[in-house]
């Protein structure tokens, strides 16, 4: 079907230069860009990978149709490719060096945990290639194992930041409903996510002059939460917090609820991210809180779409009957933005001119303002998110329910306690 | 009563208590390889695909028909036995150790085959789980997975866990009587004791290896339709539950069917004591340091017969 189509507008495109013969025949052949976009389709953040090919076809498609992107008085076509990363890193090394060295894709988008964006980065930085990233905190995409702040020349990251996402909890918890007694639980596993979380957050939570019930670090896959609910319960916890995997959180808040034990409020990352993996959670799931790392109440318009986020949310979610949006949908969309702002700027697709007219981009999309800045990184805002299930529709919804760090993205609802019977 | 003496007894009733209900679930996880590793001699690397396979065949049953969970067991037992049953004579039989001499390879291909064989097997289940029904993590929607029987305020036992500790029990009992008792028990038993010997006094091998292949692999099935309802599960999950088995079987006692009850509840209760003294890291850890005791000082496992 896609090729069709592409032979389709190939042959449009021919059509149409033949007849402007005039001044600049071949000119609407020379200039076109390949993409090469590296997503995780299987594996375990698949859920990541779930606006594609929908939003490529969707974003490309249009522009394609209309002859190309006007770059420099040349129309542009725009070309994709899509490597499946496995959601690895290494599958995601794998995609990115096929789509570098086999296929010599012009740029590279890369998206979806550390897992999938770092190692396409250090590729694009070898051999020299434009990249855009997304989809990983910023710190995890900056800095390298030693610590120290990579050097990025090629690469080019928009997401939210970590000093960000604590202010962001540590404001939830200050706002839970009714006071908070100061007696917070911890469920950070042993895995690179449980380990950051706990080092960042247990800190701050003890500055606020909090008190952790803090049962350790565990193995992810733990059969049995007993011991650490009763000491919660012994802690008398109103607040739990922690990152979770999905299987995890599932076994967690089912023994939870078998010892009767309820907390008035769950900050859980990572499990809650996707709808997904609530769907499988079920009614218990409700009223957890996260992070909100992109939802329809985000700032901002698409340049070259023409829609708001909850545009793109009503386009996509309207073609693809049952459907929930993700956020990588929104982000996948900015990225494509980022490179169309950047080539239309530059005037060519020449690598070194397109490389700084990126360095220069400070344009609106649907997931708010993108600036990079001297480190090649720009700060996108969040917010706090809390599910629940539309009563009408019977769909999972994910409200925006806390603004103090981004006040731009808009509140959608007032937070509630965690109800579950 | 005085706080902390409470506290003190709630961790050991609690330990005692969900450890005894963790090994139910562990039992049943077992319980299938047991039967073709302890019984049969052979090991099945696909035993945890098997699981996952047959909770999928639940999802399945259920987004057509809404029926009760339990329910879906009627059409799962049948088709997992069909698998186990076919797999056996028209896979693992052309593989054996009998079949590799007679095809005049050393009976070390024999003993090594069913492992490669049953290792791709794994592979195989879980990519066609995974093209057919993606990542997405799953679960079997039930009524009883947050319920729980409240003994005092803090203490509880899950009610799924009651339930699946309950059928792990009559599974057990009923596969010894079947074993000790019928002609196809006895005669699975003397095939595994002496392959060689066991044609000439009339019994047809091949179906009777299929008919114990079979066995396992419904019984796998029903530990998958329990594990599913009990936790969300994804194509990929298979070796989890693999290596529970393995070790429920290490410790129980290789041959012994009534040892895996016993070695789970023992896994069950080592980790969850170990749990609320050493902290949750130490849970999984206690586990395999029970498995190596276990090896250590009876590597023929607890209830194990010497031959």
């Amino acid at each position: 079907m896609r090729k069709e189509l592409t032979s389709v507008l190939a042959l449009a495109a021919l059509a149409g230069s033949v007849a402007a013969t005039a001044p600049a025949p071949a000119e609407a052949q020379d200039c076109s860009i390949t993409v090469g976009r590296v997503v995780p389709l299987t594996g375990p953040l698949l859920d990541m990978g779930r606006e594609t090919p929908w939003l490529d076809e969707n974003k490309v498609g249009p522009i394609n149709k209309a002859g190309g992107l006007a770059v420099g008085g040349k129309k542009c076509k725009i070309n994709y490719k899509i490597y499946d990363s496995r959601g690895t890193m290494a599958g995601s090394g794998e995609a990115a060096t096929r789509a570098i060295l086999k296929d010599k894709v012009d740029v590279v988008f890369a998206q979806g945990t550390p897992d999938t964006t770092n190692a396409p980065s250090d590729l694009c930085e070898r051999y020299k290639v434009p990249c855009i990233t997304s989809n990983t905190p910023v710190e995890a995409w900056l800095f390298g194992p030693d610590g120290k702040p990579k050097t990025y020349k090629y690469t080019f990251h928009f997401f939210f930041g970590v000093p960000d996402l604590v202010a962001n909890h540590v404001g939830m918890i200050k706002a839970l409903p009714g006071g908070f007694n100061g007696s917070i639980g911890y469920l950070y596993p042993n895995d690179p996510d449980g380990v950051v979380f706990a080092s960042l957050f247990d800190p701050t939570f003890k500055k606020a002059g909090w008190k952790p019930v803090d049962p350790g670090r565990f193995k992810q896959g733990l059969p049995d939460f007993s011991a650490i609910i009763n000491k919660f319960k012994r802690g008398r916890v109103q607040v739990v917090t922690g990152v979770l995997a999905p299987p995890d959180l599932q076994n967690y808040l089912q023994q939870a609820a078998q010892a009767g034990f309820k907390p008035r409020m769950y900050i859980i990352d990572k499990a809650t991210g996707y709808p997904e993996a609530m769907k499988a959670l079920g009614e218990f799931g409700i009223d957890i809180l996260s992070v909100n790392f992109w939802s329809p109440a985000y700032p901002g318009k698409s340049k070259y779409g023409g829609y708001t986020g909850q545009g793109l949310v009503d386009l996509y979610e309207g073609q693809n009957a049952g459907k929930y949006y993700s956020p990588p949908l929104a982000y996948t969309d900015a990225s494509y933005d980022v490179l169309f702002d950047a080539m239309q700027r530059a005037g060519s697709t020449d690598r070194a001119k397109l490389l700084a007219a990126l360095a220069k981009t400070d344009l609106e999309t649907v997931v708010g303002q993108v600036k990079f800045n001297a480190q090649q990184f720009s700060v996108q805002p969040l917010g706090g998110a809390q599910w629940r299930v539309d009563s009408k529709t019977k769909r999972w919804v994910k409200d925006n329910v806390y603004n103090a760090v981004y006040p731009s993205v808009k509140k959608t609802a007032d937070m509630r306690l965690y109800q579950a019977k | 009563m005085n706080e902390d003496l409470y506290w003190t007894l709630v961790d050991i009733a609690n330990g005692l208590l969900s450890g005894v209900m963790l090994g139910g679930y562990y039992a049943i996880i077992a319980i299938g390889l047991a039967l073709t590793f302890g019984v049969m001699r052979m090991v099945n690397l696909a035993h945890g695909d098997m699981l996952v396979l047959a909770a999928y065949l639940a999802v399945l049953v259920l987004q057509f028909v809404p029926i009760s969970p339990f329910i879906t067991l009627a059409l799962v037992i049948p088709v997992m036995f069909g698998v186990g049953y076919a797999l056996q004579r028209f896979l693992l039989n052309a593989i054996s150790v009998q079949s590799m001499e007679r095809k005049g390879m050393s009976a070390g291909f024999g003993l090594m085959s069913p492992i490669l064989v049953t290792f791709g097997l794994s592979i195989v289940i879980a990519h066609a789980l995974l093209g057919g029904f993606a990542s997405d993590a799953r679960i079997i929607r039930n009524a009883l997975s947050y319920s729980a029987v409240r003994l005092t305020e803090d203490l509880n036992l899950s009610t799924l866990r009651l339930i699946f500790f309950v059928i792990a029990v009559a599974i057990l009992i009923a596969l010894h009587l079947f074993l000790k008792r019928t002609h196809a028990g006895r005669a699975i038993r003397a095939s595994a004791d002496d392959a060689e010997i066991a044609p000439l006094m009339g019994i047809a091998t091949p179906k009777i290896n299929a008919l114990a292949s079979g066995i396992a692999i419904a019984i796998a099935g029903v530990a998958g339709v329990m594990v599913g309802m009990s936790r969300t599960f994804q194509p990929f999950d298979g070796p989890v539950f693999l290596l529970v088995a393995f070790g429920v079987v290490i410790v129980g006692g290789l041959g012994s069917i009534v040892g895996s009850l016993v070695g789970g509840i023992l896994l069950g209760i080592t980790q969850v004591l170990a749990g609320t003294y050493f902290g949750p890291s130490a849970q999984l850890v206690a586990g395999y340091i029970l498995i190596l005791f276990v090896l250590a000082v009876r590597p023929q496992g607890l209830f194990a017969r010497r031959r």
